[in-house]
């Protein structure tokens, strides 16, 4: 069966990070179009704020992914030591 | 002779509501802008806000924006204020891509599953079955003024059901547009032509 753009859904089930691009590019161009007072350099806001909100949500990744696969395994070892 | 006024000349509008410019931007996102004179910015909100609400219909399906049926009914509150385009694709959905089913005398509207074809004229589901000759997947049509059927091959379920982290960002995307209209929509409506905002 082939897939109706706009009724199915796209199979993007291992690929849906990727998904985080247009979503922080759509925010930052509503965000900075209410936010800037000046528009002359709006475009190269809307690409800082995007690439901040992108690593940002990488660096928060990275960090939960320490939390549990690290440090709370580090707990756990420890509480079985004790 | 004069020349026309922009928005960064005029001076400040001090009205302490823009009831007229909050309507507009609700209608259609950054038209709240552009009706105050902020041109650039009602085209750039527009732009942005169906730039996320086509990429929630489009990565999730019309799955996406379900007031009944979605475990995530809640979240149409926030989708709702991208406008009445977010009114029209659940509209849509529930009456063209839905079946009308009977629980326990009750009529119900629900998805079709996989193997389910909406019947056109009644809503009704009809199962879908598979010629083990040919494998070509058909419904038997029932007549309506009596006994007979009639065959139809090549059919599919309305719409298929989306799931997964794909059904969850499709309903964010369009979430998002809507949170970022409203924003949006409470800029036009109380901040009006602030001082000192270019167009």
């Amino acid at each position: 069966m082939g897939y109706r753009p706009f009724i199915d859904p796209i199979s993007l089930h291992e690929h849906w990070f990727w998904l985080l691009l247009p979503m922080a590019l759509g925010v930052s161009i509503v965000y900075k179009a209410i936010r800037l007072r000046d528009m002359e350099r709006y475009w190269r806001a809307v690409m800082i704020m995007t690439v901040q909100i992108v690593v940002g949500m990488i660096v928060l990744g990275i960090a939960s992914y320490l939390l549990v696969a690290v440090y709370v395994q580090l707990l756990a070892e420890r509480a079985a030591g004790s | 002779m004069s020349t026309p006024a922009s928005p960064s000349t005029l001076p400040a509008v001090r009205e302490p509501v823009q009831p007229v410019a909050a309507l507009l931007a609700f209608l259609l996102p950054g038209a709240g802008h552009y009706y105050l004179g902020y041109r650039k910015r009602g085209v750039r909100i527009g732009l942005g806000v169906a730039l996320l609400f086509v990429c929630g219909l489009l990565f999730g399906g019309i799955d996406s924006v379900d007031r009944r049926e979605n475990p995530l009914w809640f979240w149409f509150y926030g989708q709702m204020w991208s406008g009445p385009a977010v009114f029209a694709v659940d509209w849509a959905h529930q009456r063209h891509f839905k079946v009308v089913d009977t629980f326990q005398g009750f009529q119900v509207l629900r998805s079709a599953r996989p193997n389910e074809f909406r019947d056109p004229r009644t809503a009704r589901p009809l199962a879908i079955q598979v010629d083990p000759e040919t494998g070509v997947r058909f419904v038997n049509l029932p007549d309506l003024t009596g006994p007979g059927s009639t065959r139809i091959e090549g059919v599919r379920p309305p719409k298929l059901r989306t799931l997964g982290r794909v059904a969850e960002l499709g309903t964010l995307f369009v979430a998002v547009a809507g949170m970022m209209n409203l924003i949006a929509i409470i800029d036009a409506m109380f901040k009006g032509r602030a001082e000192g905002r270019s167009e």
